[in-house]
């Protein structure tokens, strides 16, 4: 039986063809309908007619905004919102098939950034595997990273395939990278924000180089600052497991990319993290945790 | 012949297409394409819900920047690309209208031609923009995310986070609104 409410999705478009058969069925026999349709029936035309497109200069500046962030997060000046003040925690990370956080509520969470994995040349076969730190997309052709893969419920032998594929290119860069030293390391929002990061560590015989890009970070407060570590298993604020790689700020933009290095030894202390600490020259970490290796 | 189920459909459009492509890399032009199907319509969604050109942009920007990041999460048996697509850029609207460098909400007229053209459709264009400005929020959300036809009522529902029926509803609510709205602007479309 059709609501007389269904009018609206009825002359939007926005019924489902069973719920709209159904209308029409009450329409044959519903006046007041009938002149419903007939006075509300022009107005979606209307607001088509009505829209207003964007300036032409915004496609390259958005396109060019993810082939940095692509290229390890320098971003040309643009700026970026930062988490909006009193958002409830995004406790769902995007991913294992979750829609992207259906919140009821007015302050539906954020969804935290995915991990960048290393960048790969237009091009080159899927099956090959992308040259980890080495992320110079090639000129005049958007290439972007492969976002990282989750497990996706695609169905179809060809993109089931092509998913594999690309997920073990992914999985291989984050697990080990290739013979040149590197590894690129995923870095996700912790629990709270939008948070995302991607750090290159690369295998020196002083230590371990970082080059950290982060990005959708709130600026660090007066009398903090942010820091990058790295972590080992079993680590928790009262038996810490865990080698500081550096300290940094983040400004209004949310992001930043900065290069350190840290001997911390890689098998003990594989994982990485971004806290924000006190400035009080307590060298623990006290603070709490913005990003986290991607899981 | 066995029924095509919905999540094959979803898996099977050309968005989800070009969302897969974002992620494998083929075409690798996918994601321009995406933002020429999608562009123009979240500029629009944030002039009207934001009322500031600037934060329509941004808002852009930034949904594309979003969904490029989470293209390989997208679940085709959770809804459709658009749905997600929408989802996402209603978040960073949200974000952006609570950030407090944020200009307070001022409707801005159409200027889709230059000063002196008055021709019918842009008067009426006009007249449709603002009459747009004068309704609820929420009335003008759920108009913003139906008008194309593109999104069904149970995506939007998903979108706004509220019920099925409130999303019938106010939809009503919300045509009705727009209706008065351009009568008094003397458009009776």
């Amino acid at each position: 039986m059709a609501d007389h409410f269904d009018v609206a999705g009825y002359v939007l478009g926005t019924l489902t063809e069973a719920e709209a058969a159904a209308f029409e069925t009450h329409l044959a026999s519903c006046a007041r309908c009938s002149s419903e349709v007939a006075e509300l029936g022009g107005l979606p035309s209307l607001l088509a007619g009505a829209e207003l497109a964007p300036p032409a200069a915004l496609r390259q500046r958005t396109l060019d905004a993810i082939r940095t962030e692509a290229a390890g997060g320098r971003a040309p000046g643009g700026a970026w919102p930062g988490p909006a003040a009193g958002e409830a925690p995004g406790a769902t990370v995007l991913g294992a098939g979750r829609w992207l956080g259906a919140g009821r509520s007015p302050t539906a969470g954020q969804v935290p950034g995915v991990g960048e994995p290393g960048a790969e040349r237009a091009g080159r076969p899927p099956g090959a595997a992308p040259p980890p730190g080495d992320v110079v997309p090639a000129d005049g052709v958007v290439t972007p990273l492969r976002p990282r893969q989750r497990a996706t419920r695609w169905i179809g032998a060809a993109a089931a395939a092509l998913l594999l594929v690309a997920a073990a290119s992914v999985g291989f860069v984050l697990l080990g990278g290739d013979g040149g030293g590197t590894t690129t390391v995923a870095l996700v929002a912790a629990d709270v924000g939008t948070g995302s990061g991607s750090a290159v560590v690369k295998q020196l015989a002083q230590g371990r180089e970082v080059r950290l890009s982060v990005s959708g970070l709130p600026p660090n407060p007066p009398g903090t600052y942010y820091e990058c570590w790295f972590v080992g298993p079993g680590d928790t604020e009262q038996q810490p497991n865990r080698v500081s790689a550096g300290t940094f700020t983040v400004g209004a933009g949310g992001s930043a990319t900065v290069q350190m290095i840290s001997a911390a030894d890689p098998a003990r202390f594989p994982k990485m993290g971004v806290t924000l600490e006190p400035d009080d020259g307590n060298p623990a970490r006290t603070g709490p945790k913005y990003l986290v290796t991607a899981p | 012949m066995a029924a095509v189920s919905s999540t094959d459909a979803v898996a099977g459009s050309p968005e989800a297409q070009l969302l897969l492509g974002v992620v494998s890399g083929h075409p690798p032009d996918a994601l321009d394409q995406l933002y020429q199907h999608y562009a123009g319509r979240i500029y629009g969604f944030g002039l009207r819900q934001l009322g500031d050109r600037q934060l329509a942009e941004e808002l852009v920007q930034e949904t594309f920047v979003r969904l490029w990041r989470s293209a390989g999460s997208f679940d085709p048996g959770r809804g459709t690309v658009t749905a997600f697509v929408f989802t996402m850029a209603r978040r960073i609207a949200i974000d952006l209208w609570r950030r407090p460098s944020s200009r307070p909400f001022e409707p801005e007229p159409a200027d889709t031609a230059a000063p002196g053209d008055e021709s019918d459709a842009v008067l009426t264009a006009v007249a449709v923009n603002e009459a747009m400005a004068t309704l609820s929020p929420q009335h003008r959300e759920v108009l913003e995310l139906s008008y194309r036809g593109d999104l069904k009522q149970a995506d939007i529902a998903e979108v706004l986070g509220i019920p099925l029926g409130t999303v019938k509803t106010r939809s009503y609510y919300a045509l009705r609104a727009l209706k008065l709205a351009l009568q008094e602007r003397g458009i009776d479309g």
